[in-house]
């Protein structure tokens, strides 16, 4: 233990470690002790802003990885990749017509690990497409959408629709042959609502067919509006699982 | 630690099902009665979290390393490909497109579908079996017969549609009960008619009468309480939403017409 070595000297081994570890800096960042036993581990979750949605104890049959393949977790760590790697292409995007175009070029070109970062932005926006409809079966065919958690399961409903149309407006982006027409085939689809059709297809493009009104708009929801709804409905979504209680038990 | 495993072999479904009601029902007990079979969150889930997260990360990396994203030519307005897809999660919306009205397939059925699944807790809502996969015996049975029967149902409607298209045979009818001269246009009766019937009326008819014998089957067979049914039309959705996503993206090719997936050839 640390008080066993009181007489050995500032320059004795492992001392440097502990005049660390006992300096104001390190104290004012770290305020737990290490987490090596279980009253110290209860404090790193509980005291821990990124930690401590989590409860202290769980049930081990609620943390089986069969129970629920870790598949709502997985979607939120999907969402976290999507933008990290969406602010990096951020710095190298412009939602111009037609430069934008140009800017992937040079974003799978010229900029370093751009192609890198293009294509996980890419394969985690399909992962997390189909991770959140995994979800949404897991929760369904295990029962844990019954009362007391009919609101949590609404809450998700409306994430799936955030996912969906953070792909749909992300898809635009690059303009390319692609994005334009695929744009175009939803966007008419949206056009064919009833009675309000066009004011949905003004509203979703922007202007009369997909153009830079659209492109702009389309940046602003994917980058901005969306990720900050879908943040705002995940909060409720962790929490609701804690007050109601995770279907496990805790 | 009295129970960092459960018990004896893994629980029957019934033996879960009783752990967990009695679980719910300790509520109300001591804090230290219901502490007596946790274990702590550090290191139990965070290890597992962690080897999560390691995991999905590596192998994203792995697959943005491998494989590129498509860019191809930059958009041009004037030049339409053919076939003109959506993105892969909408393809079974477009391939509902393809068979009645566009507000119909596009609008009203994705509506509908958002809003009947936010509303499944409010049909079965008794909670019973929370918390075990397919919480009944007839569970299973009955999502394999649902996931079969929505699979070979909606294959035999894409190939029917594809051999004799609704328009077809119903513009037929008409002229046939009316004994008038085929007049398609969007302004006349007959059009009008036709557009009702075709793209209206006989697909909701067909969607409606699906999903009611679907019920009526799984009730028949295994005597389904509302919980069953409500798991025959989730997976009947899930059914339809996965085939159809496979039908538009690997059997619609020029002109989104029926074809196998070897013979789709190049986008023009």
């Amino acid at each position: 233990m640390a008080n066993s070595r009181k007489g050995l000297g500032r320059f004795s081994p492992g001392s440097l470690y502990e005049g660390f570890t006992r300096s104001q800096i390190y104290r004012s960042v770290i305020r737990n002790p290490w987490p090596n036993n279980a009253r110290t581990r209860a404090l790193a979750v509980m005291n821990s802003v990124f930690l401590h949605l989590q409860p202290t104890r769980t049930r081990p049959e609620a943390i089986k990885i069969t129970y629920t393949w870790g598949l709502g977790g997985i979607s939120f760590l999907f969402f976290l990749l999507l933008t990290i790697t969406g602010v990096m292409l951020m710095f190298y995007y412009v939602p111009t017509v037609p430069d934008a175009y140009n800017y992937m070029k040079e974003l799978q070109g010229t900029v370093s690990f751009g192609q890198l970062m293009r294509n996980v932005h890419r394969w985690s926006a399909h992962g997390m497409v189909i991770t959140v409809f995994l979800h949404m079966c897991r929760v369904f065919y295990t029962g844990s959408y019954r009362p007391p958690r009919e609101f949590n399961w609404v809450v998700g409903v409306v994430l799936l629709f955030c996912t969906f149309f953070l792909s749909y407006t992300g898809y635009l982006l690059p303009w390319d042959q692609l994005s334009f027409w695929a744009v175009t085939v939803g966007a008419n689809m949206a056009g064919a609502t009833p009675y309000l059709g066009e004011l949905v297809s003004l509203l979703l493009l922007g202007d009369k067919s997909v153009g830079q009104a659209t492109l702009v708009r389309f940046y602003t929801l994917h980058v901005i509006a969306m990720p900050l709804l879908t943040a705002l409905f995940l909060s409720v979504h962790f929490w609701r699982i804690r007050k109601d209680g995770f279907s496990r038990g805790l | 630690m009295a129970a960092t495993k459960p018990q004896g072999a893994t629980p029957s479904r019934r033996e879960m099902i009783d752990r967990l009601a009695e679980q719910r029902g300790q509520a109300q007990v001591s804090v230290s009665r219901r502490r007596a079979n946790t274990v702590q969150v550090w290191p139990h889930l965070m290890i597992r979290q962690f080897i999560a997260t390691v995991v999905i990360t590596l192998n994203t990396l792995l697959l943005g390393v491998l494989i590129n994203a498509p860019l191809v030519e930059i958009a041009n307005p004037e030049k339409t490909p053919n076939p003109s897809k959506a993105p892969w999660y909408f393809l079974n919306l477009q391939e509902l497109l393809l068979h009645m009205n566009p507000a119909l397939a596009g609008v009203i059925i994705p509506s509908v579908a958002l809003g009947a699944l936010a509303a499944i807790p409010y049909i079965d809502n008794k909670p019973e079996g929370t918390g075990v996969w397919f919480y009944s015996n007839k569970g299973i049975p009955v999502l394999i017969f649902s996931f079969l029967y929505t699979l070979i149902a909606e294959i035999a409607l894409v190939l029917i549609d594809a051999a004799l298209p609704a328009k077809q045979w119903i513009g037929g009818l008409i002229r046939g009960v009316f004994g008038v001269p085929k007049d398609d246009s969007a302004a006349s009766f007959q059009g009008q008619l036709l557009e009702a019937l075709s793209g209206w009326f006989f697909p909701i008819g067909v969607i409606v009468m699906l999903a009611l014998v679907l019920g009526f089957l799984v009730r028949l067979i295994w005597k389904a309480n509302k919980s069953e049914i409500v798991i025959a039309m989730f997976t009947g959705f899930v059914a339809s939403y996965v085939l159809l996503t496979i039908i538009g993206t690997a059997f619609r090719g020029h002109s989104m017409s029926l074809l196998w997936p070897w013979a789709l050839g190049e986008t023009s």
